[in-house]
């Protein structure tokens, strides 16, 4: 294993921000995910769209129009500028907004399945009970909900660790700010370092690998415990 | 194979040279009967093609170092390269105030040291030739100590016009040919002094696998002509002094 310590910093920057995307998409996809299962709204299909178009569009195309809308003249940087946040372009916080948007769909979704599938029910027979709402949601729904809550999660975290030609594009490859694992990577085969390519890039496989191993295992357990 | 035949010749070139290029390619192929199939990308990856495998003919390099890498593995022979151009680099951005002259360079260093910028792009400098360039002008300024924390970084040189020419860095190191050939970007800038930095060697290889096609070996001999030597000093280049 050839690891420098620049090689290192980008490691821990990875993991950062797929921690840091995760869990600001885990809060921000439950109330999403909820109004999608249940809306009848107009709107839905419109914003179902929204969501999915990470998983359909090139990285370049949201690298290419993030450097625009949030760059000085666009609408996203005018408004961070105005309130004396700077632009996002090139920073730390810049590359969490934007994964926020590219793992989307890897949260949202299967935690919208799993709304639907449990339905109004457990909710309704929870107020009967008497909980409010809210109170129905966390100590009823949320518990049945766990395996989802898990898949998201690890879904979100793992596509945002992989995440790579949106932070070419608008992170600007600055050490221990935006230079993430899999831009080093590109950076060594750029400079024909193919030995610390090798490292990094084996260390990703294996960690990636393992994540979704542990991941299908749960998944596998759980499903049998369901059909019991 | 007789050359009345319309054959293609793949050329991988690297990307700061993309606009003069394709003069080249439209002037050759106006005289000529054989097309042009061409490949533009950094200089790292083309080169990686190229051991690898990929079936350029020629090579248009950002550097000499990929090109003499290649003699050594004996893919071009060392008398089938040569320097076609040298590269200028030219300082851009919304900060350089409108009618300033590009050989206005007093200005180079209140505008690095202005608390305005907040964003200085330049290219790759372990990749990307006029990266390495950008970096040895602050060094020679003696200010990348103080400019570290403002320096982003472009994965090639177009990227980082594209830094710039979206104003999400207010400044950046460019090359002199990519605002010659984009009327777009037609906003001030300084052409950098060239005793800045070493200078930026751009050499071509005819490759070996190539060498006996006979329309490779045309576009070869065009590439070194007068006629192209022109059209490369007109697109900002200086011309080649032997390697």
């Amino acid at each position: 294993m050839q690891l420098s310590p620049d090689d290192i910093t980008a490691i821990f920057l990875s993991l950062k921000l797929a921690g840091t995307v995760t869990f600001l998409l885990l809060l921000l996809c439950t109330p999403l995910a909820w109004w999608l299962a249940h809306s009848t709204s107009i709107l839905k299909p419109i914003i179902s769209a929204f969501v999915a178009l990470p998983l359909v569009l090139p990285p370049t195309v949201l690298g290419f129009y993030f450097l625009i809308i949030a760059g000085p003249s666009g609408p996203l940087g005018s408004l961070t500028e105005a309130l004396g946040l700077g632009l996002l372009p090139f920073t730390y916080w810049g590359l969490v907004v934007a994964s926020l948007f590219y793992s989307l769909p890897f949260v949202v979704q299967p935690l919208q399945n799993a709304f639907e599938i449990q339905g109004r029910r457990p909710m309704e027979i929870a107020a009967t009970l008497g909980a409010r709402p809210i109170d129905g949601f966390f100590s009823v729904m949320l518990p049945l909900c766990r395996p989802a809550y898990i898949t998201a999660a690890t879904l979100g975290f793992a596509h945002t660790l992989g995440e790579f030609g949106l932070i070419l594009m608008m992170g600007g490859n600055i050490p221990g700010e935006t230079r993430v694992v899999s831009v080093q990577i590109y950076n060594h085969v750029e400079a024909l370092e193919y030995g610390n390519a090798h490292s990094l890039a084996a260390l990703m496989l294996g960690f990636s690998l393992l994540i979704l191993l542990l991941l299908y295992s749960f998944q596998g357990r759980k499903l049998i415990g369901f059909k019991s | 194979m007789p050359f009345t035949y319309a054959d293609t010749i793949h050329v991988a070139v690297a990307s700061n040279f993309t606009a003069a290029f394709e003069q080249l390619k439209t002037q050759f192929e106006s005289e000529s009967e054989h097309k042009l199939i061409t490949s533009y990308g950094s200089t790292g990856k083309l080169y990686a093609q190229i051991v690898h495998g990929a079936p350029f003919q020629i090579f248009l390099a950002a550097d000499t170092q990929s090109i003499e890498k290649l003699i050594e593995q004996k893919r071009v022979r060392p008398a089938n390269h040569f320097v076609y151009a040298e590269g200028q680099l030219a300082l851009w951005g919304r900060l350089i105030p409108a009618g300033t002259e590009e050989n206005n360079t007093n200005l180079i260093r209140p505008l690095l040291t202005g608390t305005s910028l907040k964003k200085l792009a330049l290219a790759n400098p372990k990749t990307a030739p006029y990266g390495f360039a950008a970096q040895s002008v602050l060094q020679h300024l003696e200010l990348l100590p103080e400019l570290n924390h403002k320096l982003v970084y472009g994965e090639n040189i177009t990227q980082t016009l594209q830094f710039v020419s979206t104003g999400n860095a207010q400044l950046g190191f460019v090359a002199l040919s990519q605002l010659i050939a984009k009327p777009t970007e037609q906003s001030p800038y300084i052409a950098v002094p060239i005793e800045f930095y070493p200078p930026i060697r751009q050499a071509a290889a005819l490759l070996d696998s190539a060498q006996d096609y006979a329309a490779a070996v045309s576009f070869w001999r065009f590439l070194q002509s007068d006629q192209a030597q022109q059209i490369i000093l007109e697109n900002g280049y200086t011309v080649a002094t032997s390697s």
